[in-house]
């Protein structure tokens, strides 16, 4: 190909992005298929989508000259049109054959663009499509007949030739010569081919292969084309937006955030100098000044908060660009363990941040994996339970007030308490006497290293499981939660904030310093009387409702010092997963929105402070982590170190 | 006045290079259109001087495009943009009023003799 008239390096990146969306499509348009097993026919318009998207990664790849993967695209490609013109029966090996090439593609579609070697050689598949494909060829040369039959075999040897210049020409000079051909018949024939466009195509004596095809799209359902339009629109609409460049805006609208809530305290202050009677002769003076800072605040207000909100919505993306490969590994799963399992998505729109939706398909995966893997009984098992012999897993997203939620249910076993404790006694977590509750055994599952395979090979027993699964949630500052019911399913719960950049938080002073706590992890503010406050093995607890909830004073575990009020405590109680902590603190200073910046790498990471944030005055609060607050206060040991070293 | 240019094909690949080799040669491209019934719709509103024309798209294929395009404008200029082994399927779109065919991967040169060639 001559590369003098333009320049491959930029197309580069549109076919990644192309590619990516076309392999997503044909995995979808497999997995659909699938269904269609049954019957031994495909379904027409998933045939049809299949062959376009083979047919468009082909041409793609071909125009930037990534050879090894416009040959394989066009023998799969090759096969699916044997299916869409009914010469092939729809079989377990031809769809197995189509997974196996579109993984194979996947392959040497990101060697190529990394201009890598491909991981394996395409030649061997390649020869194994081609054998699969002869015998169906073969037959419909047959069933065509004679009077195309020639055509037909120029056309298989054609396509089964990889393109070359030289083929070109060949192909140019052959549509050259049908066309003189077709138009010698035409002149031979009185047929009245008087109408220009309008049905040349019957008159035609060139009804070859590909002409049913043709026809068939032309034919398909109104109402499935309709959902195929309305889908490519929604996908068209989006625009792919360099991240750098949004941070970057997200920056400037964090400093506006700040400007704003300097400027109503600007307001608040001259409105309180205006109440001061002694102040009345500069009252004519500050009187309208205060009314325009007043009115020029709101409305610096109501921009930022619609820069705010419009700069968040550019960031977020639907949540399903994670979903969409979950059916492939849950159909890939179940077939390896012989289950069978039926992967229900929906809340697929639901929008989030572009960063979490990045970090969370990993979590999820794994997730996933162990529903059907420790989750999902065998079919023989469910049906001695009086359950369907198909599992059932619902991936299930939703927005709930500042926060995503995503659910992954199943309709399994639920967790094995016995035997997670076994396990756990086993690996030396617990001692075969300790007495624990079912939520403290199932939380054995998140220690790492904890597994309850017996070995390694195990789809989900590789032992790097629910720890990190929960670790990346809390880095993400989401919660996770488990909820299991022996014999009818487990859900997991990932509760996520919408973003990690500008939150909702609580103020409040300790020992003269100014600490933010996150709104989503306060329950309530307490005031609790010294003489309720009981001591547990050496730590501080109040009961809340019935529920024990240990204390941790802000000030001892940051060692601020400070006097201590004899008579009472002031508590945040803040709550993660479940587990509730009553942070005492000085005083309250309200709710406030702030912009999260994150420590420099020079202050290293501090236990208990995720971060800070600058105030309207310009002074700086740090943001407690309360999920390692919550954590050190349930791991026994930590508490009692703050209640010492602050008596 | 340079010739005005519209490009129909669903790869985002293919409109981008078709694109860059015949703006880079002194054609204006006035649409695209990722399927055979936006080609029609932008047709109608762009009356292009030349229309490259994909044969394998959703919605509408690239010879029901030509048919409805012609029946509109017997004089449309459409090339048709193939792969190798659809001859019948380019001998039908020539027969429906298509002009002439490129076969993909496009050879820059050839792409525009052919449309030289159309044009004059």
């Amino acid at each position: 190909m001559s590369d003098e008239l333009f320049d491959r390096g930029e197309f580069v990146q549109y076919f990644r992005d192309e590619a990516e969306e076309l392999l997503q499509q044909i995995d979808a348009d497999l997995l659909k298929l699938e269904d269609f097993l049954d019957s031994g026919h495909a379904d027409g318009e998933i045939v049809n989508s299949l062959f376009r998207a083979l047919h468009t990664l082909k041409g793609s790849a071909g125009m930037l000259g990534f050879t090894d993967a416009q040959n394989l695209a066009h023998k799969l490609e090759n096969l699916c049109d044997l299916l869409r013109k009914d010469r092939m029966p729809l079989s377990e090996t031809g769809i197995n054959i189509l997974f196996g090439g579109r993984d194979f593609l996947t392959e040497l579609v990101e060697a190529a663009i990394n201009g890598t070697q491909a991981p394996r050689d395409p030649s061997e598949f390649a020869s194994h499509i081609d054998s699969f494909v002869a015998v169906y060829e073969q037959t419909s040369h047959l069933i065509e007949g004679t009077v195309t039959e020639r055509k037909y075999e120029e056309v298989v040897a054609e396509e089964a030739r990889p393109s070359a210049a030289a083929d070109i020409d060949a192909f140019e000079a052959e549509v050259q010569r049908l066309l003189e051909q077709a138009q010698a018949q035409k002149a031979a024939t009185p047929q009245p081919a008087v109408q220009p466009a309008q049905k040349p195509v019957e008159a035609a004596p060139s009804t070859t292969p590909a002409e049913p095809a043709a026809k068939a799209e032309e034919t398909a359902p109104a109402d499935a084309a309709k959902a195929q339009t309305a889908k490519r629109a929604s996908s068209h609409q989006t625009i792919r937006v360099d991240i750098d460049r949004l941070d970057t805006l997200l920056n400037l609208v964090g400093e506006l955030v700040i400007n704003r809530t300097r400027i109503s305290d600007i307001a608040g202050t001259l409105e309180r100098l205006l109440a001061d009677k002694t102040f009345t002769s500069s009252q004519a003076l500050i009187g309208p000044l205060a009314k325009d800072l007043a009115d020029s605040s709101a409305l610096l207000a109501r921009t930022t908060n619609e820069i705010q909100e419009s700069i968040m919505k550019v960031r977020m993306v639907p949540i399903g660009q994670v979903f969409d490969r979950f059916p492939r590994l849950v159909r890939d799963v179940a077939k390896a363990r012989g289950k069978e399992v039926q992967l229900q998505i929906s809340g697929a729109d639901t929008d989030l941040d572009k960063t979490i939706v990045d970090e969370i398909g990993d979590p999820l995966m794994h997730l996933l994996r162990n529903n059907v893997d420790h989750g999902i009984e065998t079919p023989e098992v469910r049906e001695s339970r009086g359950k369907s012999r198909h599992g059932t897993i619902s991936l299930n997203a939703y927005h709930e007030g500042n926060q995503i939620i995503i659910e992954v249910a199943d309709d399994g076993n639920g967790i094995d308490l016995a035997r997670v404790r076994e396990r756990g006694i086993k690996q030396g977590l617990i001692s075969a006497d300790d007495r624990l509750s079912d939520r403290e055994i199932i939380e054995l599952i998140f220690t790492p290293g904890f597994s309850t395979a017996e070995t390694v090979s195990d789809v989900s027993g590789r032992g790097v499981g629910m720890d990190v699964v929960k670790k990346t949630i809390s880095r993400l500052k989401g919660v996770f939660d488990v909820d299991s019911r022996t014999g009818a399913g487990t859900t997991f719960t990932i509760k996520l904030p919408l973003t990690l950049a500008i939150i909702q938080a609580l103020l409040v002073r300790v020992a003269d310093e100014l600490y933010s706590i996150p709104l989503d992890s306060v329950i309530e503010s307490q005031r609790v009387e010294m003489q309720d406050v009981r001591t547990v093995h050496g730590n501080e607890v109040i009961t809340l409702r019935g529920q024990v909830v240990p204390l941790v004073r802000i000030a001892d575990f940051f060692e601020l010092g400070g006097k201590r009020d004899p008579d009472k405590v002031m508590t945040v109680i803040v709550g993660l997963g479940g587990r509730q902590v009553g942070l005492v603190v000085d005083s309250f200073q309200g709710e406030q929105e702030i912009v999260i910046k994150p420590l420099s790498d020079v202050v290293g990471r501090i236990p208990g402070i995720s971060g800070a944030t600058i105030l309207g005055n310009g002074s700086i609060s740090l943001i407690i982590d309360v999920h390692s607050l919550v954590s050190e206060a349930y791991t026994d040991g930590k508490v009692a170190r703050a209640e010492f070293s602050g008596v | 006045m340079s010739k005005r240019v519209l490009i129909v094909d669903d790869a985002v690949v293919m409109r981008m290079m078709i694109k860059g080799i015949l703006s880079k040669n002194g054609f204006d491209i006035v649409g695209e259109a990722q399927n055979g019934a936006e080609a029609v719709d932008k047709y109608k509103q762009l009356s292009p001087d030349l229309v490259t024309m994909d044969m394998v798209m959703p919605e509408m294929d690239g010879i029901t495009a030509v048919k409805n395009i012609v029946a509109m404008d017997p004089n449309a200029k459409i090339i048709m943009c193939t792969s190798m082994g659809q001859q019948a399927l380019v001998v039908e779109a020539i027969q429906a009023g298509a002009k002439s065919f490129i076969t993909k991967p496009f050879q820059p040169p050839k792409i525009l003799e052919t449309i030289a060639k159309v044009l004059s």
